[in-house]
């Protein structure tokens, strides 16, 4: 008999909660990160996501995603920097770190397809459900594509990688990139047809249900949040 | 009664595309097919192969819009009146671009879709993907993502992912587009066992050495219409490539040697015909083999009738083909003005990394000048990674890349573009502009080096002039290739590197592409091929670099390489089908190819399955 191995190479606290209550910490950690505003608050806020990514054995991925993000990050400083003051771009810079990492968070705690289920198990209709989990599946296609398409410009002499300069080459970046997309977008929804999609009466693999873990660790949060709330 | 009945199937896009034709894409298709059969479909680019795919399981007309007339009937269902959801318990269509059509994060949970989608029990799911994951052979995949696979693992995954459905029938769409002699010869075990177990099998494909063996029957498209339909034998004794369809060499020598059945290895088709007595086909062998190493493809079937006891064993005309063969090629060295000479790049014990993953581990290779070098190994073996290098697209984490006798180091891409044109295998992934002229320009007016009578000619050389005006978009597949190498050529580089340029393309464009790279290497252009295409590779390459785990295991001309077995199997290549007659002909032994040997497994001893000849075991010469 096959055993499936969990949540394919995931940790284990994918399978410690529901994948809605996992949502609805993520959507609860954003609106805390939105209500901090120093540079220390958000800071504190940051290292203790980053522990949480340490924590679950994530840290080698959040660091490769780090290096992406670092570059958004650097020039959102920069755009506050120069309309504000440096205390503010830090403080934007950070809120800006810690908000995407708590994203990160949950997309390594959580399948598409858990979460897709779950939603549908709630009564989201199945073809929204499915959008959710395609759409997610779809991005790291997107993302080897949009590698493609950036090392057959520069194989061509098209200065994409020198700062500033580069962003009047990028429609030769990003039109590619929406064509292939469309394209592969067109292939997935065949497949997704050809596969029994939209057929009446699918069952749903895995039951979701809301545990005595789940609610205390969200009714914890709506505490802190609200503490955060009132004492800000 | 038939399983799948298509009846004066005819099909037009309602997409008017700008340049794109209004003929039908299919025009008046019909055949049938019993429970059981395997069919092959082939044809020419554009001959509507993909469309007839996507008909038999209702895409066309319920995903796609247009004119549809005639009927499928595929299971007793009518696909006209059967949404394309209902029709996967009875068809499973599997499209190209495997890498597109995954929507789980797991094997496992790839499979379960198609069973989840009838609504089985949850305990019926989890035995129905076990049981097709272990007939497909991919039950030690269940784990993985899907994404993370090679190409032959993901095509096998979509396989089992339509077969748990259990559907009478199930369609693939040129399965072995961009697969090497590996995932070729697995993705075809799969599809024959599945057959063997009674699943009707239709394949659409271009490549048909290992395809044609499998099949029962064949059908020819040409322009959208069936341009010949019956019997595998019967179908491959005809002049094919009229319809853009090149047979199998093993086919013209068993033509040759007029053995029956036609189709098989080479190494099956010589037994069968030594098993024929009175019949000697060593000396057709030898005619065969002694055509051309280089000019395979240029001998014409039809001097190759099979011979008679007694009669002479190479005909007046296949001498002559010979002796034309030598004339053009002692030309074609004329023209080129003699050996490569000096160096033009060098990799030097070069490690490189992608992610965490090891690619290139002590790559050591010399590229010469005016040399057409290919780059020979399985998918996966380090080979654009290797070309990347060269642009400065990937840096090595230790090692040395030179170009032009100095070292690469920081040297930026766009810097690098003037002396190394690229063009690597998806040209949909550079497009932008609005014309094909403007795309093959945008090199050079980046670059600054604009030569507007080298992009005329560039463009007469490729067959892109009538095209010029038209967008890249609307060209067909072989049309945007061209287009592709024209561009990594605009900028005049020393080196020109092509990368799969033969994949997932027809007959007609490997032809149209032969000339183009002769006319390049005799204007003392040097090219690197990039493919796991032997057949292409040893008909123009002039030194193969055998790559594989990331390095390179040999150098050498292509038969020095290939009469290595043991650089063959490390390397997961299968020799060309001319080599192996010409080791025949030789009367040495033949390695099994990656493909053919596992055909005959269940029935043969690993020993048998080795065709062991020498002049002296050959009663017939005696």
């Amino acid at each position: 008999m096959y055993v499936p191995m969990g949540s394919a190479g995931r940790s284990s606290a994918s399978a410690m909660f529901d994948p809605r209550s996992k949502l609805v910490l993520t959507v609860l950690a954003i609106a805390g990160v939105i209500t901090l505003h120093s540079a220390i608050e958000l800071g504190a806020a940051y290292a203790a996501i980053v522990l949480l990514v340490l924590g679950i054995g994530e840290g080698r991925a959040y660091l490769r995603w780090l290096r992406i993000l670092s570059v958004m990050v650097l020039v959102w400083f920069a755009i506050v920097w120069f309309t504000a003051d440096t205390v503010t771009a830090v403080a934007a810079a950070l809120r800006l770190l810690t908000l995407t990492s708590v994203f990160f968070l949950f997309f390594a705690v959580t399948r598409p397809e858990e979460l897709a289920d779950a939603l549908v198990q709630s009564g989201m209709p199945y073809s929204a459900g499915f959008v959710v989990r395609a759409a997610l599946q779809f991005v790291p296609v997107v993302s080897r594509t949009a590698g493609a398409v950036y090392d057959a410009q520069r194989a061509r002499g098209i200065p994409l990688d020198r700062g500033i300069r580069a962003l009047a080459h990028y429609p030769a970046l990003f039109a590619p990139l929406l064509v292939q997309s469309f394209r592969l977008a067109d292939h997935l929804a065949e497949a997704m047809e050809s596969r029994g999609f939209g057929r009446p009466g699918r069952t749903l693999r895995h039951s979701y249900r809301l545990r005595l873990r789940d609610w205390a660790v969200m009714l914890a949060a709506v505490g802190g949040l609200a503490v955060l709330v009132v004492k800000l | 009664m038939a399983i799948l009945s298509v009846q004066e199937l005819s099909f037009r896009y309602a997409e008017a595309n700008l340049g794109s034709s209004r003929l039908p894409a299919l025009n008046q298709v019909a055949f049938d097919l019993e429970a059981g059969e395997h069919l092959l479909i082939c044809g020419g680019s554009g001959s509507g192969k993909s469309t007839l795919c996507r008909a038999l399981n209702g895409l066309i007309p319920h995903f796609h819009a247009g004119e549809m007339q005639g009927t499928v009937v595929v299971d007793g269902k009518e696909t006209r009146s059967h949404p394309v959801s209902e029709l996967f318990a009875s068809v499973g269509l599997v499209l190209q671009q495997p890498s597109a059509q995954f929507f789980s994060g797991s094997v496992y949970d790839e499979i379960a879709y198609g069973a989840e989608s009838l609504g089985m029990t949850r305990g019926m799911i989890e035995q129905r993907v076990v049981k097709t994951a272990e007939a497909v052979g991919v039950d030690g995949l269940l784990d993985r993502n899907p994404h993370e696979l090679s190409g032959g693992e993901q095509h096998l995954v979509l396989i089992a992912a339509v077969l748990v459905a259990e559907p009478p029938v199930i369609v693939l769409d040129e399965p072995y587009a961009h697969l090497d002699p590996v995932g070729v010869a697995r993705v075809s075990a799969a599809l024959r066992e599945v057959n063997r177990h009674g699943t009707t099998v239709v394949v659409s494909e271009h490549r048909l050495e290992q395809a044609a063996q499998d099949a029962d029957r064949i059908l020819v498209l040409d322009q959208g219409s069936v341009a010949v339909f019956g019997e595998r034998d019967d179908v491959l004794r005809l002049d094919l490539e009229r319809w853009g369809v090149v047979r199998p060499r093993a086919v013209h020598a068993a033509l040759a040697w007029g053995v029956s059945p036609i189709s098989g290895s080479v190494e099956e088709l010589f037994v069968r015909a030594e098993e024929r007595n009175g019949r000697d086909p060593l000396p057709l062998i030898e005619a065969l083999a002694g055509a051309g190493a280089r000019r395979w493809d240029s001998v014409p079937v039809e001097d190759f009738t099979p011979n008679e006891p007694g009669e002479a064993s190479q005909t007046g005309e296949t001498q002559r083909a010979g002796e034309a063969q030598q004339a053009d090629e002692a030309q074609e060295v004329g023209e080129r003005g003699g050996e490569p000479e000096g160096e033009i790049a060098r990799f030097e014990r070069v490690h490189s990394n992608i992610g965490r993953t090891e690619v290139l581990r002590g790559l050591s290779l010399r590229v010469l000048k005016g040399e057409c070098l290919a780059i020979v190994g399985a998918n996966g073996s380090g080979k654009t990674t290797a070309a990347r290098q060269l642009l400065g697209l990937l840096r090595p984490q230790s090692g040395t890349v030179y170009l032009g006798g100095r070292e690469i180091a920081e040297s930026r891409p766009s810097e690098l573009a003037r002396e190394v044109g690229l063009a690597f295998q998806n040209p949909d992934n550079q497009f932008f502009r609005f014309t094909v002229a403007e795309e093959v320009a945008v090199g050079p007016r980046v670059l600054g080096n604009l030569n507007e009578s080298w992009l005329d000619e560039l463009m007469r050389l490729f067959g892109l002039s009538s095209l010029s005006a038209r967008s890249p978009f609307t060209l067909s597949g072989g049309e945007k290739k061209r287009t592709g190498f024209a561009a990594a050529l605009a900028a005049r580089p020393e080196l020109v590197v092509l990368d799969e340029p033969t994949a997932g393309q027809d007959a007609g464009f490997r032809q149209t592409l032969a000339g183009m790279l002769s006319d390049l290497i005799r204007r003392g252009q040097t090219v690197v091929l990039i493919t796991h295409d032997l057949p292409f590779a040893e008909q123009h390459a002039d030194r193969w670099a055998v790559m594989a785990q990331g390095r390179i295991i040999a150098e050498g001309a292509p038969d020095e390489i290939m009469s290595r077995e043991d650089v063959m199997e490390e390397a997961q290549l299968a020799p060309t089908q001319r080599f192996q007659l010409t080791r025949l002909a030789a009367g040495k032994a033949v390695q099994p190819t990656a493909g053919a040997d596992d055909q005959y497994a269940d029935d043969r001893s690993a020993d048998d399955r080795y065709v062991k000849l020498r002049p002296a075991d050959r009663p017939f010469r005696e």
